[in-house]
Parts: structure tokens; C-alpha cells; sequence
């Protein structure tokens, strides 16, 4: 190696360290704040202690905000996987006119800026009377995780030899038959995958929720809210149990994903 | 009972005609094979058979129904990939009992035909493991059982062999062709392999650009092809072009190569000499030549034979007879009677 070469070695490792603690730099902040016991948000914390989780746990409104969050996001995210991948099954192994016009239709919500589906969400919500309610609720989070389910079980659904359901036909199957016999047992993997990844989506989701929910407060609403009104340690407790929670979701992605056996895995 | 025809089958994806005007008939509890180089429309006409794809034009019988747009679930026909498309989650058990649970039978009669379909392949033992633990060799005798364990109509077989190894290949091949003959089923096998072709069938189907090249048995096809093409992808072939000598001959610019009489033909042919009718030996014979290239095969030796008009000619020498060695003068000789004349080629002023 010479030495032209070596420094650029050494400028990228610079380089990407930086990048790196940028990005890890208000975990690094916040986690240490929450444990603090001072009375506002202060870094380094004077001393440590539990008080802000003990704050959190003991205080109604946030139990209950935890308690939506997790029904909002378990309930969209099962709703989503359902519909994206019996739309991921059809856009792929289909062969019909206006497939891409369909296709394009479900990544829309991804595309979209956030802040326009929440808008036509909340009007059209309006309309027929869901605005406010929880009902209306799952269906905006489902519409914005639609299109990620879509895309992981689309390359799910690709990487699985089409062969393999070609001679299940051979074998007598019904097309009903190869999708519950064959595809999907094959498909779980990667279902799995997308559920956990919907999941976090819905739970740190704002911008649409804080259109539609009325009443209804979920984590990242209430933090929203808590922050305008009073600044309080209580949310550095909060976003430390997030980020702790999201970390256990993204272990558990990358376990299922790197599963071998399964040409439906993404790994 | 179950034949299977072809008429004037085309099957075209976009501007690509994969099969084009087919026409052919497979009889009953034969073994047929369809030969062809790479895209020559072999797996299209399976998938065809098989109901996976439709043809544009065209209709396919099998036995007296028309299969033609019958769903492939509906055929009772049964193929093996060449890839084997086993069921991947599934225990090899499981996968063999596939079809008999599609078609709801009892747990007891599943059991029991599953048995009998993994001692056929000799497989006993095995029932509880996944695809994946099993050997290539192995993953295809699943594949195989699984196929014939619904007393299918017929048995398609895509490339079985391709992907093993040369050894595995003749163990496998020669597995197939006795449960063929056990089973008595009207077998399709698909393959770009000439030697797999020649020693597995009853008969061969050439199929070449989608168009049959030829239909013929072993024998015929390789001893009698009909045109250069066919004599060309089974086997070596020399070429013999020239006018045809009603005293037993063709006669040409390359020389003069006695031959046998060629029935109606007259004029200029092209016959076919095979390499292995050539004797090369340092006494006089019809043409002379030098040995300008030696490759040792291990049961026979190919020798690249240069005439004295300067046409190269292919000649197989078996076991050590006659050795010979680059740049040494040889002459060539061969039974006339094995100088065949393609019954549709030549006629041409070349
Ligand atoms: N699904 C398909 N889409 C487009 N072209 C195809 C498809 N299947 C086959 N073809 C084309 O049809 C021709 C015949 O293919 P195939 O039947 O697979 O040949 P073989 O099995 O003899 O190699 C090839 O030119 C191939 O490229
Ligand atoms: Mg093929």
C-alpha cells in the first residue's frame, strides 16, 4: 500500500467515525439525562437516580398514551402485513394490465410527504365521520406502512423460485392451496421482518397522528405536546425506553433476517 | 390411453417464437426424449404439456382430451425441474405427500404410498429430513418420487441430470430408466446432452429454433440423420460433399470417397461418414493423408487427419490399435456401406 492510499484509508476512518458519533450523539446526551436527578434538563446530571421513570410509570396519562401506542401499532401493523403482502403476492407473480399504475398506487405513501397524507387523511376523515376516532387512527397507520410491507415481501416473493409453486400446480394444488401450502409458510421470515419494522414505524409516527387522533394520545404526541407546555426530565425517560425498545426491534430484524434455509428471507 | 400430440402448437414470448408450428405425437409407456441445444424450446414444450404456460396457437391431446387450456392442477401430470423445486420447509416426507393431500386421500393411504414411493428411490430413512440435508442426487430422487407417487398421466423430466456430476448422472440415469419401465409411464425427458439422449430413449425428438429437426429412435438419429444439423449435434461428423458417381462414389474437390449407392439421390449430395467408421493404417486405402493433431480420450484416441487435398477429417482409433504420431502419412479407409447420404442436404452447387 502506498502512502497516498494509506492517508485516504485514514480520512475515511476519520470521516466515519465522525458521521457516526453525530448520529449517536443525543442517545449519548439523552440516556445519561434521564438517569439525572436534577430538577430540569441539565448535561452532565449532577448526580444520578430513577425519580424521572418512577415519574413516568406513576403518572396516568402516560400509561395510558403507552397502552395506545402499542394497540395502534400491533393492530396497523397486522392489518398492513395482511394487505401488503397479498398485494406484494399479486404484483409480482400477476400479469395484467395497469400492474405498475397499481404498484406505483402503493408506494404513494411512502413518496408523499407525510404532512400531505395527513392533510387529505384528516379531510377525508372528516367526511365520513372517522376524524378523531381510533378506528381512523389504525387506518391512517396502516395506509403509511402499506408500502414498506409491500416492498420487503415483494423482494421476498421475487427471491422465491416461481418454480417451486409451478410444480405444486403440477401436483394438484389450487392456487388458493399454493399460497397457504407453499408461499406463505416460505414468506413467514420476511413477514415477521415487516411486522417488526411497521411496528416501530406506527409507534414513532407523529405527523399524521397529530391530525387525525382527536383525544387519542400515543407516546410521540404526548413527548410532543409535554415539550410545548413545560420542559421536564420525564421526557428523556421516555425517549431512552424508545430508543431501548427500538434496538431490541432492530436485534430482533436482523435475527430473523439472517435466518438461512428460507429463500423467502432477506438475508 | 395416454399419448400425447401436438398439433401445430406455437408458443411466442414478445418477438421470440420459442416453439414454433409443432407438430408430434408421444406414444403410450414410452420413453421419449426432446434433444436440443440451449433455447431450442425444450422446457417451453414441457411447460406446455404440463399446463404451466399456454400456447398462442395450436392444440395438445393427451390420451383422447383436450389439454389445451386444462389448468395444470387438472392434468394429473407429473414433472420434475431441474433445479427440483422441493418444497423447502417441508420434511422430505411431506413433500412427497403433497400431492395425495391435495387430493384430500386418507393419512393411512398416504403413509402408506409415501413408503412404497421412498423405497422405490431408495430413500427409506430419510422421510424426516429437510431438502437441504439431503445431496443433490438424493434432492432429485425426492423430486422424482414425488412426481410419480400420484400415478400421474405422464412423467416429465426437465434436464434431470444437468446438474450432477458426472458419476451421480449415470447412477441416476439408469434409476430413471428402470422406474420407467417398472412404472410403465409415458415419460418426457428433457436434455442438451446427446449421450443421455441416445442411451435412455425409445425415441428421440431434435428440436431445433422450436421446429422438430427430426423424430427418430437412437439408431436412426445418430446412423440416419436427415439433414447436417442433426448429424452435426449428435456425435462428430465428417461431411462428404460432391457429385455422386453412379459407380459408388462421391466425388468432389476434396477427393474421391467410395460410398455404397444412395437410393433416388443423383447429383451433388452431402453424405455422412461418422469418425469411429474410419480405419487409419499405414497401408493403402481409398484416401491418404498426415496426422496433424492427436488427443488420447482413454478408450479411444481422436486423430486430426489432413488430406492430401487438404480437407481435415476426424477419425477415432479405439484402444491402442495403431498408434500414430503428428506429422506421420496416413491412409483411411471405411466400409462403403457407411457413408450415409442426407436425404436433405446437397442438391446445391456448393
Ligand atoms: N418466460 C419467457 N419470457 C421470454 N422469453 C422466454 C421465456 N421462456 C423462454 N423464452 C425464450 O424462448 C426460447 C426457448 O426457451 P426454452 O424453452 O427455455 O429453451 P430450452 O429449454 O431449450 O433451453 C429462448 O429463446 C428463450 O429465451
Ligand atoms: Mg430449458
Amino acid at each position: 500500500m502506498n502512502a497516498r492510499s494509506r492517508l485516504s484509508t485514514v480520512w475515511l476512518t476519520v470521516v466515519g467515525a465522525s458521521v457516526l458519533l453525530f448520529l449517536c450523539l443525543p442517545v449519548l446526551i439523552v440516556a445519561p439525562m434521564s438517569f439525572s436527578s436534577a430538577q430540569s434538563l441539565e448535561f452532565p446530571p449532577p448526580s444520578l437516580s430513577l425519580r424521572w421513570y418512577e415519574n413516568l410509570l406513576g403518572n396516568p396519562i402516560w400509561i395510558d398514551a403507552g397502552k395506545n401506542s402499542l394497540m395502534l401499532a400491533t393492530l396497523s401493523s397486522s392489518a398492513a402485513i395482511v394487505l401488503g403482502t397479498l398485494a406484494a403476492y399479486v404484483l409480482v407473480r400477476g400479469n395484467f394490465p395497469g400492474r405498475h399504475l397499481l404498484e406505483a398506487n402503493f408506494m404513494a405513501p411512502m413518496i408523499v410527504p407525510s404532512i400531505i397524507t395527513a392533510v387529505a387523511l384528516y379531510i377525508f376523515f372528516a367526511r365520513i365521520g372517522l376524524l378523531g376516532s381510533f378506528t381512523g387512527l389504525v387506518l391512517g397507520h396502516t395506509i403509511l406502512a402499506v408500502p414498506y410491507v409491500v416492498l420487503i415481501m415483494q423482494a421476498a416473493i421475487r427471491s422465491f423460485d416461481i418454480r417451486i409453486e409451478q410444480v405444486a400446480a403440477t401436483l394438484g394444488a389450487s392456487q388458493r392451496q399454493i399460497l397457504t401450502m407453499v408461499v406463505l409458510p416460505n414468506l413467514a421470515p420476511s413477514a415477521a421482518a415487516a411486522w417488526i419494522f411497521t411496528f416501530v414505524m406506527s409507534f414513532d409516527e407523529v405527523v399524521v397522528t397529530l391530525f387525525i387522533s382527536g383525544t387519542t394520545t400515543t407516546i410521540p404526541k404526548r413527548m410532543f405536546s409535554e415539550l410545548m407546555l413545560q420542559v421536564n426530565p420525564t421526557i428523556t425517560a421516555v425517549a431512552t425506553l424508545l430508543i431501548a425498545f427500538n434496538l431490541v426491534a432492530l436485534a430482533g430484524l436482523l435475527l430473523l433476517t439472517r435466518r438461512r434455509g428460507f429463500p423467502g428471507g432477506m438475508g | 390411453m395416454t399419448r400425447v400430440s401436438f398439433s401445430q402448437v406455437s408458443k411466442s414470448f414478445g418477438a421470440v417464437k420459442a416453439v414454433s408450428d409443432l407438430s408430434l405425437t408421444v406414444c403410450s409407456g414410452e420413453f421419449t426424449t426432446i434433444l436440443g441445444p440451449s433455447g431450442s424450446g425444450k422446457t417451453t414444450m414441457l411447460s406446455l404439456i404440463a399446463g404451466i404456460s399456454q400456447p398462442n396457437t395450436g392444440r395438445i391431446v393427451l390420451g383422447d382430451r383436450d389439454i389445451t387450456f386444462v389448468p395444470a392442477a387438472k392434468r394429473n401430470i407429473g414433472l420434475v425441474f431441474q433445479s427440483y423445486a422441493l418444497f423447502p420447509h417441508m420434511s422430505i416426507f411431506d413433500n412427497i405427500a403433497f400431492p395425495l393431500r391435495v387430493r384430500s386421500l386418507s393419512a393411512a393411504e398416504i403413509r402408506s404410498r409415501v413408503e412404497d414411493a421412498l423405497r422405490m428411490v431408495r430413500l427409506s430413512g430419510l422421510e424426516a429430513r429437510r431438502p437441504h440435508q439431503l445431496s443433490g442426487g438424493q434432492q432429485q430422487r425426492v423430486a422424482l418420487a414425488r412426481a410419480v407417487v400420484f400415478k400421474p398421466d405422464i412423467l416429465l423430466l426437465d434436464e434431470p441430470l444437468a446438474a450432477l456430476d458426472r458419476k451421480l448422472r449415470e447412477e441416476v440415469r439408469s434409476e430413471i430408466r428402470a422406474l420407467q419401465r417398472a412404472l410403465g409411464i409415458t415419460t418426457i425427458m428433457v436434455t442438451h446432452d446427446q449421450e443421455e439422449a441416445l442411451s435412455l430413449s425409445d425415441r428421440v425428438v431434435l428440436l431445433s429454433g422450436g421446429r422438430v429437426e427430426q423424430i427418430g429412435t437412437p439408431f436412426e438419429i445418430y446412423h440416419q440423420p436427415r439433414t447436417r444439423f442433426a448429424a452435426g449435434f449428435l456425435g462428430l461428423a465428417n461431411f462428404i460433399e460432391g457429385r455422386l458417381d453412379p459407380a459408388g462414389a462421391i466425388v468432389g474437390s476434396e477427393g474421391r470417397f467410395p460410398c455404397a449407392s444412395a437410393g433416388e439421390r443423383t447429383g451433388v449430395v452431402c453424405g455422412l461418414l461418422r469418425p469411429e467408421d474410419i480405419t487409419a493404417s499405414p497401408e493403402k486405402g481409398f484416401v491418404r493423408g498426415t496426422v496433424r493433431d492427436v488427443v488420447f480420450l482413454g478408450e479411444i484416441a481422436r486423430y486430426g487427419v489432413e488430406l492430401d487435398t487438404g480437407r481435415m477429417m476426424t477419425v477415432h482409433v479405439g484402444g491402442a490399435v495403431g498408434r500414430f504420431t503428428e506429422g506421420q502419412p496416413v491412409w483411411l479407409s471405411w466400409d462403403p456401406e457407411r457413408i450415409w447420404i442426407l436425404p436433405h442436404e446437397g442438391g446445391a452447387v456448393h
